[in-house]
């Protein structure tokens, strides 16, 4: 869901460096929501998502405290994402290094958005079932076959009668009428 | 990658969907990072798709619904005669779980996967409250669709409503609300999305005040 919106100006890292409750709610609020997307999809699971992302927050933070902000403040998301990679790329290395499995092992994959690594609070989700159910049946039936019965996107086209481009427009316009909706319900 | 690129070949949508390769997905990423418009577009797709796999969506008409339902529930809206109650989904699962009730607990978590033509018979874990002992185990399936928990609540809050939430080990919670406490003697059975607890782990139930640990095995 849109989140206020905060100019990532000056003034922004100034609050951040001097940990302005506020601006340090935002910031790890808006960035994590990010890096949860980013990482869940790389991660096998919800422990390493979470220990990357506060892995990041930790040297971003560090990092501006120490240089006393960054030359740039709008290219702050980029700094973000860019400490991700390092973190995501430190994770990768230190998982070769321990102790190889059996050979055979199959590990469980929590790749999958599950209560530890979905962007959704638990105080949203009432409003996300009102927003979700009052959706049109088509986009429904969309979000029903992708998301929830998680099928084949081939499988989906022939089902709804569309090739994969147009898919893409139908999702569009799920997510335009979930917004649409959300934002009627918002006082 | 500029906004009107994004924008133009649908780059939210296509990550939504899992149909980058690698290095579409870290360009668009250093993208969204650093643009308030598409951070929200993708931000508000992982909201809907997440609620969507979360059970959160109530099933178009003439599809079973079972969403935080619990078997006092439907019994309740059987008995009330509540306005064409022979359509809803409700019905088999209320037979399913007094089936349940009869046959006694068992110590699995049922699967049903079937279509709701024929009754089904619901096998629940029973949780007990907090203790030294090991924390029962809720099998969750590739294919489920519910859990089902069993618990047996005080007399005191026979027939009047309770409020119930479930947590991770991590304080999150998955689901909360308040239900219709079944009659006295009966237990109380809670249909849960196996969507809401797909990752496995710990969880704790807690009925009014008092709190039931349980465990999450993924078949």
């Amino acid at each position: 869901m849109p989140l206020e919106r905060f100019e990532f100006d000056l003034g922004y890292i100034e609050r951040l460096v001097a940990e302005d409750p506020e601006t340090e709610r935002h910031f790890t609020r808006y960035f994590g929501d990010l890096l949860t997307l980013k990482l869940r999809s790389r991660l096998r699971s919800a422990a390493l998502v979470d220990d990357a992302k506060q892995e990041t927050f930790v040297r971003v933070l560090a990092t501006l405290k120490r240089k006393g902000g960054i030359s740039s403040p709008q290219a702050l998301g980029a700094f973000v994402n860019s400490v991700c990679n390092n973190v995501l790329f430190e994770t990768y290395r230190s998982g070769s290094k321990v102790t190889p499995l059996e050979e055979g092992y199959d590990e469980p994959d929590e790749r999958r958005p599950g209560a530890e690594t979905t962007v959704l609070l638990g105080e949203e989700r009432e409003k996300v079932q009102q927003v979700l159910s009052g959706l049109p049946k088509k986009d429904q039936e969309l979000l029903r076959l992708l998301f929830i019965e998680e099928r084949d996107k081939d499988d989906v086209c022939r089902t709804m009668n569309v090739d994969r481009n147009y898919l893409r427009v139908l999702l569009h316009r799920a997510k335009g009428h979930f917004k649409d909706r959300w934002i009627e319900l918002t006082p | 990658m500029t906004h009107e690129q994004a924008v133009s070949t649908f780059a939210s949508e296509r990550y939504l969907l899992e149909e980058m390769t690698e290095p579409e997905r870290t360009v668009f990423e250093e993208h969204y990072f650093s643009c308030v418009e598409c951070a929200d577009d993708v931000r508000m797709g992982a909201v809907m798709s997440d609620g969507a796999r979360a059970g959160l969506m109530r099933q178009p008409e003439g599809r079973a619904t079972v969403t935080d339902m619990t078997a006092s529930d439907a019994w309740r809206r059987r008995e009330n005669g509540a306005a064409r109650w022979y359509q809803s989904a409700a019905v088999p699962w209320a037979v399913a779980a007094t089936l349940a009730i009869v046959a006694g607990y068992q110590s699995f978590v049922g699967t049903p996967t079937r279509p709701f033509r024929d009754p089904q018979a619901l096998v629940p874990v029973t949780l007990r409250p907090a203790s030294r002992g090991q924390a029962p185990k809720v099998v969750v399936g590739r294919n489920s669709t519910v859990a089902t928990l069993a618990v047996d609540l005080a007399p005191a809050v026979a027939g009047g409503s309770v409020s119930y939430s479930i947590r991770t080990a991590a304080g999150s919670t998955v689901a909360a609300g308040t239900i219709p406490a079944p009659q006295a003697g009966a237990p109380l059975l809670l249909l849960v999305p196996a969507a809401d607890m797909s990752l496995p782990g710990r969880y704790v139930l807690s009925v009014g005040d008092t709190e039931y640990p349980f465990e999450v095995v993924a078949q």
